[in-house]
C-alpha cells in the first residue's frame, strides 16, 4: 500500500468503495450543514455562538446532567497546544450550569497520569470554584459499560464510559491539534478518549473507519473545536509549533464542525480539506455528517 | 511511665503512618520529607554510612541525633518511636497474649543471637552489601505498607465504591466522578507478608521477642545503651519480692534472681514494669547512682566473631555472584537520578518509599531478577508504567540520597534507557497497520514517523530517535500489542551522575531544539504534484498563519 504526502490525509479509494457498498445511512445529507464560527476569547465568543443558535438551552435542559468532553490527555500547559483551553472549559461549563444543569461532568480517559493531566492543564483549577462541576478520568473497569452495535464494520463492540449513557448531553470540546496516526485531531478522534481500549483499533481494526464508527455508540448534542491555539505540527503530544488562531467552531454535525477546522490552519506544512481526512470522509459516507465543503455553509458570528 | 510511653508510641506511629500515606502524594505538588521518620532509623544511617563511605546530610544529622541520645537516655527508640514495636505491642495486647502460654521463658542465650545478627550485617556493609537491611524494622514496616497495606486499602476503596453503586448508583457515580485511583500493584507480595509474618510471629513466644532476641537494630541500640542515665530503679522498702516485674517483661530484661538488677542493654523502656504494683518500679534519672545494679550487653568476642565470619560467608551470596558483572536481561532500569550503581547499591536500603509515590507505577522491587544485592532496590518496569515526564517524586522522598532529588527542569536530561522498537512485532512495522502511539505518546519528541519501505510495502512506520529517547518507557506501556511490547526500553544509554548537571548548556539547548523539530519534514518525500482534491497548493515551507 503505497503512501504519498497526499495520501497521508487523503481517504483511500477503498474506503468510500466500501463504505457506498455497505448501503448505510445514519441521517440523510443532502440537506446543508451549518457551523458557526467566531473570533475572540473563550469568554467572548462562546455565549455569542450559543445565542446566535438558538440559547444553549435548546442543549441544556433545567435539572439535568450535562458531560463536556475536552482534550486533557497531556499534562503540558495550555501554551502548548495539546489540550483544551482551560478558559473554554470554565465557560462552557459556567453556561450549562446557568442554564440549569444540575451537574456538569467534564471527563477524559487520559493517556497519561490522571494527577498529572488534572493539574498541570490548569483544567482542574479552572471548574474548582464551579460548584456543580466535577472533573471525571475513569480509570476503573466498573466505570466502563460493553456495547456493541451490528451496524458497525470494525468497531463492532466497545467499552464506553458509563457516564455517558447517564447524562443527558454531551458537549464535545476539543482542541485543534494534528495527529501523527489520524491527520487531525478533533471531535471524532476525541471521541477515543470516552472509550476503555483504544488498543483494539490499531491491533485489531482499519482505525479510521473505527473512528468514524464511534459516532454509533456516542453522539454529542454540540460539538465545539477550541482553536484558541492550533498545534501544527508533532501532533498529539507536542512540543511543536503552536499558532494562536483565537477561533472557536460550533455546531450539531460532528463531522462538518471537524471538516470545516481542517482547513482553519495548514497541518504539517500543508493546508487540507476537511474531505482528505480519511476518518472525515469515512464518517460522511457513513452517513454521520457532511465533509464536502458544498454541503457546509459557515455562519460568522 | 507505661501510659505516657503508650501515648507517645500511639502519637508517632500515627505520624509515620499518615506521612507515609498523606505526603508526597500529589505528584505536581511536592511536600515537605515524608521521610524524616525513616531518616530517624539509626542503625541504617550508620551502616549506609559505611558502605557508601559518605554523608547523606539529612540522614546523617537524624541518626547521629538518636544515637547520641541513645547513648545518654537508653533503648527509648525501641520503647516510644519504633513503628514495627508499635504493631507488635498492639497485636500483643489483642492477639498473643492470650495465647502464649504464662511462664514461658525464652532461653537467655537467645539474646545474643542479635548481636551475632547486627556484626554480620556491620561487616556486610564494611563491604558494600546493604541487602540484610531487609530484616531493619522501619524499612521493613515502609515496605509492608507500600507493597501490601497500600494496594490493598486501595482495591477494597475501588471494590466499596462498586458495591455502594449496586446499592445506589446516583452516589456511586458522584464518588466515582472526584476518586479515580489507579490502583498500585507490587511484586514480591508473598515474600513481603511472609517476613512480616514470620516477624510478628515471634509473638507466640515472647511479647517482644522480636526486639530482644533478633532485631540487629535494637542490638545496635542495646550496645550504645550500656551506660544510659536514664535507668529502672526498684524502690526496696516498696518490693515484695514477688518477681512479677521479672516475668511481665517483655524483653526479660530483669533478672530474676535479682529484681533490683535490670540489664540496660536489653531494657527497652516500656514501662511495664512500673505499673506492676504500686510504684515498686520507676524509671529515674540515676546513672552514677550507685543504689541501680545494672548489667551490659550479652555480648562476647566470640559473638562478634561469629557475627564477622557469618558476614563474610555471606558475602558469596550476598554481592559475589556473577550477576554483578553483568545485567543479565539489560532490563535494569532504575528511577530517573539514581546515582551510579555501585554507589545506588551501597545507599539503597529498599525501604519502598519510591514505589510508594510512583504515580504511573513504575518502580517495582526488583526481587529475583537481579540478583540477591538488588532484592529489593527499585527499577521501572515500562510495561506497568512509564516514568511521567513531568514528575520527580522518586528522588524527593529518598531517605538515603540513592536518589538524588532533582528540579523537573534537570530531569529533561536524564536518560534512564534506550526505547528499541522491535520490527517484526510492530504493528505497523509488521502488519503496516495504522499504529504510531508510541509517537503519539512520547513526550519528548523521540519517536516519529516516517514513510519506508517495509516487507510489505511502503508504508507510515515509527522510528526512534535514541539521542532524544530519555528511556522513560511510556512508549513500552501504552503499545497496544499484547504480551511483550513491540517498543522496549532497554538500559543502554543511561546517563547516570552523582552530582552536577546531567548536560552542558549548551548540550541542553541543542536537545531541546531537537526536540521541538517538526516531524513534517518526514514527509517532504513526495514530489509536489498536487492532488486531484483540489488541495490549496501552498509551497513547503516553514511559515504559518499567525
Amino acid at each position: 500500500m503505497a503512501i504519498s504526502r497526499r495520501e497521508f490525509l487523503v481517504s483511500a479509494a477503498g474506503a468510500a468503495a466500501f463504505a457506498a457498498g455497505s448501503g448505510f445511512a445514519q441521517q440523510t445529507t443532502n440537506s446543508k450543514s451549518e457551523v458557526y464560527t467566531a473570533k475572540g476569547s473563550a469568554a467572548e465568543v462562546l455565549p455569542k455562538i450559543m445565542e446566535k443558535m438558538g440559547g444553549i438551552s435548546r442543549f441544556v435542559k433545567e435539572g439535568s446532567r450535562v458531560m463536556i468532553k475536552p482534550n486533557m490527555s497531556f499534562p503540558n500547559p495550555p501554551d502548548w497546544g495539546t489540550g483544551t483551553s482551560p478558559e473554554a472549559v470554565y465557560t462552557l461549563a459556567k453556561m450549562c450550569i446557568e442554564a440549569g444543569a444540575k451537574r456538569v461532568i467534564v471527563c477524559d480517559n487520559t493517556i497519561r497520569d490522571p494527577e498529572h493531566c488534572r493539574e498541570k492543564t490548569g483544567i482542574a483549577a479552572a471548574i474548582k470554584d464551579l460548584k456543580g462541576s466535577v472533573l471525571f478520568i475513569p480509570k476503573q473497569e466498573s466505570m466502563y459499560v460493553h456495547k456493541s452495535d451490528s451496524r458497525a464494520k470494525e468497531l463492532r463492540e466497545t467499552d464506553v464510559v458509563k457516564e455517558v449513557y447517564l447524562c443527558d448531553t454531551l458537549i464535545s470540546l476539543p482542541a485543534a491539534k494534528c495527529h501523527s496516526a489520524g491527520g487531525v485531531s478533533l471531535n471524532l478522534k476525541g471521541l477515543m478518549g470516552l472509550v476503555k481500549d483504544r488498543g483494539a483499533y490499531h491491533r485489531e481494526m482499519d482505525m479510521h473507519t473505527a473512528i468514524a464508527e464511534q459516532l454509533y455508540y456516542i453522539k454529542p448534542s454540540l460539538c465545539i473545536v477550541d482553536a484558541t491555539r492550533a498545534l501544527l505540527d508533532n501532533g498529539p503530544a507536542g512540543p511543536g509549533k503552536v499558532s494562536e488562531l483565537k477561533t472557536f467552531v460550533a455546531g450539531t454535525d460532528p463531522v462538518a464542525v471537524d471538516s470545516f477546522a481542517v482547513t482553519l490552519a495548514p497541518w504539517y506544512g500543508k493546508t487540507f480539506e476537511g474531505k482528505q481526512v480519511k476518518h472525515l470522509k469515512v464518517a460522511a459516507d457513513l452517513g454521520f455528517g457532511n465533509v464536502e465543503s458544498s454541503l457546509i455553509s459557515e455562519i460568522a458570528v | 511511665m507505661r501510659k505516657t510511653r503508650i501515648i507517645i508510641q500511639l502519637l508517632v506511629f500515627v505520624a509515620f503512618v499518615s506521612a507515609f500515606f498523606f505526603l508526597n502524594r500529589n505528584p505536581t505538588a511536592y511536600s515537605w520529607q515524608s521521610e524524616v521518620l525513616l531518616y530517624a532509623n539509626p542503625f541504617t544511617g550508620f551502616l549506609v554510612t559505611i558502605a557508601s563511605r559518605s554523608f547523606f546530610l539529612p540522614l546523617a544529622i537524624t541518626a547521629v541525633s538518636i544515637i547520641v541520645l541513645t547513648v545518654v537516655f537508653g533503648r527509648f527508640f525501641c520503647g516510644f518511636f519504633c513503628p514495627l514495636g508499635a504493631i507488635i505491642d498492639f497485636l500483643d495486647r489483642f492477639l498473643f497474649a492470650k495465647m502464649r502460654s504464662a511462664g514461658r521463658r525464652v532461653p537467655r542465650y537467645f539474646r545474643r543471637i542479635k548481636y551475632v545478627i547486627m556484626t554480620a550485617l556491620i561487616v556486610l556493609s564494611l563491604f558494600g552489601s546493604l541487602f540484610p537491611l531487609i530484616i531493619d524494622p522501619l524499612t521493613m514496616t515502609t515496605r509492608f505498607l507500600t507493597m501490601i497495606v497500600n494496594p490493598v486499602l486501595n482495591i477494597l476503596g475501588v471494590d466499596l465504591i462498586k458495591i455502594a453503586g449496586l446499592a445506589v448508583p446516583s452516589v456511586s457515580a458522584k464518588i466515582a466522578s472526584v476518586y479515580s485511583p489507579l490502583v498500585p500493584l507490587y511484586y514480591g507480595v508473598i515474600l513481603t507478608g511472609g517476613l512480616m509474618l514470620l516477624v510478628l510471629g515471634g509473638g507466640f513466644w515472647g511479647k517482644r521477642f522480636w526486639c530482644g532476641y533478633i532485631c540487629p537494630t535494637g542490638a545496635f541500640l542495646a550496645v550504645l545503651s550500656r551506660y544510659s542515665i536514664f535507668r529502672r530503679k526498684v524502690v526496696t522498702d516498696k518490693c515484695s519480692s514477688c518477681s512479677r516485674c521479672a516475668k511481665a517483661c517483655p524483653v526479660e530484661a530483669i533478672d530474676l534472681k535479682n529484681i533490683s538488677k535490670t540489664n540496660i542493654s536489653e531494657c527497652i523502656e516500656c514501662g511495664v514494669c512500673t505499673e506492676i504494683k504500686e510504684s515498686c518500679s520507676r524509671f529515674v534519672i540515676g546513672g552514677a547512682d550507685k543504689m541501680i545494679p545494672v548489667t551490659g550487653p550479652d555480648l562476647q568476642k566470640r559473638h562478634l566473631i561469629a557475627g564477622a565470619a557469618g558476614g563474610l560467608l555471606l558475602l558469596p551470596v550476598f554481592r559475589a555472584t556473577a550477576i554483578s558483572k553483568r545485567d543479565d536481561h539489560g532490563r535494569l532500569i532504575r528511577p530517573p537520578g539514581a546515582l551510579p550503581e555501585e554507589k545506588f547499591l551501597s545507599r539503597c536500603t529498599g525501604c519502598g518509599e519510591c514505589m510508594k509515590v510512583c504515580p504511573t507505577n513504575a518502580l517495582q522491587p526488583c526481587m529475583f531478577t537481579d540478583g540477591f544485592s538488588r532484592f529489593y532496590t527499585p527499577k521501572v518496569v515500562p510495561r506497568v508504567g512509564g516514568c511521567e515526564e513531568k514528575c520527580s517524586l522518586c528522588g524527593n522522598v529518598c531517605p538515603n540520597g540513592a536518589i538524588r532529588k532533582l528540579p523537573l527542569e534537570e530531569k529533561k536530561f536524564v536518560k534512564i534507557g534506550t526505547a528499541v522498537i522491535d520490527r517484526h512485532r510492530c504493528l505497523a512495522w509488521a502488519q503496516n497497520r495504522e499504529c504510531l502511539v508510541c509517537d503519539e505518546v512520547c513526550p519528548y519528541n523521540a519517536i516519529e514517523f516516517k514513510i519506508v519501505d517495509t516487507t510489505k510495502g511502503r508504508f507510515k512506520v515509527p522510528v526512534v530517535y535514541e539521542d532524544l529517547c530519555a528511556g522513560c518507557g511510556l512508549c513500552e506501556q501504552h503499545c497496544p500489542i499484547f504480551d511483550t511490547a513491540a517498543i522496549v526500553v532497554y538500559k543502554f544509554g543511561e546517563n547516570r551522575r552523582e552530582s552536577g548537571e546531567y548536560a552542558s548548556r549548551w548540550q541542553k539547548e541543542a536537545i531541546l531544539e531537537r526536540r521541538r523539530k517538526s516531524d513534517s519534514a518526514n514527509l517532504e518525500e513526495e514530489s509536489a504534484a498536487e492532488d486531484e482534491f483540489g488541495a490549496s497548493g501552498s509551497s513547503f515551507s516553514d511559515g504559518f498563519l499567525e
